[in-house]
């Protein structure tokens, strides 16, 4: 193993000192299944290890918090199950949306020149549906104008109705 | 603390002294709340408990381990004539360990029927199907014995015929065949005092004793085995017990026996081996050896999934 690697490995080790119950904790309210939420929580941390510039970041937490939501996502997607109370069921059928993100993929071409990853449609719409967050944070959180939060919110309005009010 | 509770991010990242500006105000409002404080105690004992049952060592391993095996399934996807050759090493392996078509048809032809009896049993007020691999009178009982002996002879024997260095290029790639819902590995251990079964997860700990059942969650119509590993470099056939092939199976399946650990040391490494078309097992068994506890387990048209239990004395 080269230097870069032990390097890298230490850090894995306190990144899932200070995160990794945070993550865990998401996951698992996600997901209600610990096997699910333990393998879902290393998938955060290795999407997080393949962006070199993850670290750069001012708050660390807002971005794991972000990769948690979008892997859950994915994993309840892919994996259905019966929904245990009305935030559950709320987060599956977020899940069970279809991600528009690719239509908005010209309008992010200079995100993407400049390395800015485009968020997923679903993760914003638990981030304002579940986590409470206003169009305005979520828009600062995401990096988006808030026309563009609202925008793609709407794209999700006919299968989640509680985007019905937005404004 | 209730792990269904919405975990709030304010209060997540405020225990992290990572409040960015514009949740400033937000977050005060959070915290004015009443129950406030009482969540951030729960939560600070929460990330306490989380980090004594899952240390960051044992984890950051597991997370390097798995970050590692990443770029060699992209490297799978890459075209061009220059992987032309390494293909065709991958075909002859895959050959290797698929089997010859002959064995292929022989097991999708007889399908679950002759393989799997399926019993109906409710489950919270739900009624599903569940099928059990078969019970044969001629199949030592690990939950006697403790290991089947005779199943670790036979599969010794047939490991040592395979060509190993088809299976070096075989894992270069990985699960390309295998997209969407695929099944699940359950281990569940089984309270002596009760009827109680309790899940287990990677890294989980056991002890010479524990009555595990193993088997798998629902899934779609898939070829799959179950194998494992301990300490002493045995490998127990859970899953079919006997056969050479993987089981054809499209709904949980769970082995037809309960499974005693021995005193093997250090660990036991379960694996959950999936596949579209039919496999053989004695390859898998070998790769099984040579990865130990830890060693990466990746075989073209493959998917394999791990749960290592760390043994405790």
């Amino acid at each position: 193993m080269g230097e870069r690697e032990e390097g890298s490995a230490l850090d894995v080790e306190a990144l899932y000192r200070k995160y990794g119950p945070m993550v865990l904790r998401r996951c698992r309210w996600m997901l209600r299944d610990e096997s699910w939420a333990r393998d879902a929580m290393q998938d955060v941390f290795v999407q997080l290890l393949k962006r070199e510039d993850s670290m750069s970041v001012d708050h660390p937490s807002s971005l794991l918090h972000r990769i948690a939501t979008n892997v859950c996502l994915n994993l309840l997607r892919s994996r259905s199950r019966h929904p245990e109370d009305r935030d559950d069921e709320l987060l599956m059928r977020i899940a069970s949306c279809e991600d528009d993100s690719s239509r908005f993929e010209a309008a992010n071409f200079l995100d993407r020149i400049f390395g800015r990853e485009k968020e997923s449609t679903r993760t914003i719409a638990v981030m304002h549906l579940l986590d409470g967050y206003t169009l305005e944070e979520v828009a600062k959180e995401t990096g988006l104008s808030v026309s563009g939060v609202r925008k793609r919110l709407r794209t999700l309005k006919s299968r989640v109705r509680e985007l019905e009010a937005l404004p | 603390m209730n792990e269904n509770l919405h975990p709030d991010p304010r209060l997540e990242r405020h225990l992290l002294g990572e409040t960015p500006d514009h949740l400033a105000k937000s977050t005060r409002k959070a915290l004015e709340d009443p129950q406030a404080q009482a969540r951030l105690a729960e939560l600070q004992q929460s990330n306490e408990a989380i980090l004594a049952a899952l240390p960051p060592d044992r984890m950051a391993e597991a997370i390097r381990r798995r970050a590692s095996e990443r770029p060699a399934r992209q490297r799978g996807w890459m075209p061009g004539l220059a992987f032309a050759g390494l293909a065709l090493g991958v075909s002859l392996a895959v050959f290797h360990l698929l089997g010859s078509p002959s064995t292929q048809d022989s097991i999708a032809k007889s399908g679950p029927g002759p393989d799997t009896a399926r019993t109906t049993v409710h489950d919270s007020g739900r009624t599903e199907s569940i099928a059990t691999a078969p019970d044969s009178t001629n199949v030592p009982d690990p939950s006697r014995s403790g290991r089947t002996s005779t199943a670790h002879a036979a599969a010794t024997d047939t490991a040592q015929t395979i060509d190993t260095a088809s299976w070096e290029v075989a894992m270069v790639d990985d699960d390309i065949l295998l997209k969407g819902a695929s099944h699940r590995l359950a281990i569940h251990r089984i309270a002596t005092s009760s009827t109680e079964a309790v899940r287990l997860s990677d890294l989980d700990s056991a002890r010479s004793g524990d009555l595990l059942q193993v088997g798998t969650l629902a899934g779609p119509k898939r070829y799959v085995a179950i194998l494992s590993l301990d300490g002493n470099g045995q490998v127990t056939r859970h899953l079919p017990e006997t056969g050479d092939s993987g089981l054809r199976v499209d709904s949980k399946l769970q082995a037809p026996h309960s499974y005693r650990l021995d005193d093997a040391p250090r660990f036991e490494r379960f694996v959950l081996v999936e596949s579209r078309r039919a496999f053989e097992i004695a390859p898998v068994e070998g790769l099984l050896k040579k990865a130990g506890a830890h060693g990466l387990l990746t075989a073209r048209g493959l998917r394999i999934e791990s749960i290592l239990l760390h043994k405790q004395p």
